[in-house]
């Protein structure tokens, strides 16, 4: 049995120790946000939050991540249904497309801005380097999370 | 989906050797997986046992012993970067690190696995053989120090016996007498796979000629090599224009790479050759 806490919640899986994080949290966990795109490590759809750092769940074994704590998109939500600021500008901004992608680059800005809370646009290209949007508007992905950083700022202070 | 084999996951190091000497050879080490779950998921290799080494904290940490700066085998490419003492002395591990993947990978790609995995196209190697690192290999029968530049014997091929782990990988600290350079020349500048990769380090004489050189380059043979005779023209020389065309020349004819995938073994030859080159011209700008 492995246990760890996935948004939040306590949870443990009776898998093989090498199962993929993603098909844990895919097909036990119920929790379809994580995106499989490539498979081997190249396009980031996958991408979720293990203490906080962005991994690949797709290149994840499970036993790896025993008594972690996983984010996926799932638990970004703010109570009350409210979208997290990250999501919000994806959304107003145009920085979703067809959405494949979508879950991967939030969550991969969201472990950029946990540590560098006013990204120069060249950071944030770096931070979403891992990412690959095949409808390429990545112009819109850097200004969503541009302005997200700067709302996540104001909010602080 | 996936096959369930049994896995061990110990938390000390004296539990992981135990449990490879009990298990050597059918066991297969997992660190960070970034290149296992690939070949796992395309059934390109099958495991009967494994042992899950990611809980052995004791194999992770930056510490200077003496003059030489020494890395944890299961520290991930994130702590390297952000490490004051890899910046301080041996920055271009940290130029390496930063090319490997992206931020995903560098949370739990590790130079142990960067050596054990043995690609010809590693990222950290090229540097590492340069500067004339050390691997430190443990197993329940003791430990011992093995020279990067000897760890590859051919692809795949290494000086690793099935009950050993590489524990810690040893970097002379850069001196104030010595140059470190690093280029990685890929398709993309994120999560690309090398086309070639090179490491160079050099120590000045006390009158600008070079008195020693380390060149090794990834990704133009069935290993990462080190480019002997193309060290011969620079030991000895101060570095000017014709040095660089001399290493230019020589660089490209010691290589011996292959068309593959990623490149043709034309272009690499080339590439080689001038990025040689390009060490030579940085050293021409950093006397």
């Amino acid at each position: 049995m492995i246990e760890l806490t996935i948004n939040g919640e306590p949870r443990a899986f009776d898998v093989p120790a090498l199962k993929r994080l993603l098909d844990v949290l895919r097909l036990d966990a119920g929790l379809t946000g994580a995106k499989e795109g490539c498979g081997e490590g190249e396009c980031g759809a996958c991408t979720v939050l293990v203490d906080g750092h962005a991994v690949l769940s797709c290149l994840t074994p499970v036993c790896q991540v025993a008594g972690a704590d996983v984010v996926t998109i799932e638990g970004l939500e703010l109570p009350d249904e409210k979208l997290h600021p990250l999501q919000e500008r994806f959304v107003t901004l145009g920085g979703a497309q067809c959405g494949i992608c979508t879950p991967g680059m939030v969550l991969a800005a969201k472990a950029l801005l946990d540590v560098n809370e006013s990204p120069t646009r060249e950071e944030i290209r770096e931070g979403l380097a891992g990412c690959l949007c095949r409808c390429t508007g990545y112009q819109k992905i850097v200004d969503a999370v541009a302005e997200a950083a700067q709302e996540l700022l104001a909010d602080v202070r | 989906m996936c096959a369930d084999v049994p896995t061990w996951s110990p938390t000390s190091l004296d539990e992981a050797l135990s449990l490879l000497a009990a298990h050597a050879p059918e066991i297969t080490v997992v660190a960070g997986g970034t290149d296992l779950m690939v070949y796992l998921q395309a059934r390109v290799m099958t495991l009967s046992k494994a042992l899950n080494i990611w809980g052995v904290d004791e194999l992770r940490g930056v510490r200077v012993d003496g003059d030489e700066l020494v890395i944890g085998a299961l520290e991930p490419y994130r702590g390297i970067i952000a490490s004051r003492l890899v910046q301080q002395h041996a920055p271009t591990l940290v130029a390496a690190s930063k090319t490997v993947g992206a931020v995903q990978i560098q949370n739990r790609g590790t130079l142990g696995g960067n050596f054990a995995n043995a690609s010809p196209a590693a990222d950290t190697p090229p540097m590492l053989l340069a500067a004339n690192a050390t691997l430190t290999l443990a197993s329940t029968r003791g430990t011992r120090t093995v020279e990067s530049t000897g760890f590859f014997h051919g692809y795949k091929q290494l000086e690793l016996r099935p009950d050993e782990l590489i524990t810690e990988v040893r970097v002379p600290c850069l001196g104030a007498d010595e140059r470190s350079w690093f280029q990685k020349v890929g398709t993309r500048r994120a999560q690309a796979i090398s086309k070639v990769v090179m490491g160079g380090r050099a120590r000045y004489a006390a009158d600008g000629t070079v008195a020693s050189v380390g060149l090794a380059v990834g990704s133009v043979a069935a290993m990462t090599v080190r480019l002997p005779q193309t060290e011969a023209i620079i030991t000895g020389q101060r570095p000017s224009a014709e040095l660089e065309e001399a290493v230019r020349t020589s660089a490209a004819a010691e290589v011996t790479p292959i068309d593959d995938v990623r490149s043709t073994a034309e272009y690499r030859r080339v590439v080689t050759g001038n990025i040689a080159a390009r060490f030579v011209r940085y050293l021409m700008g950093n006397p």
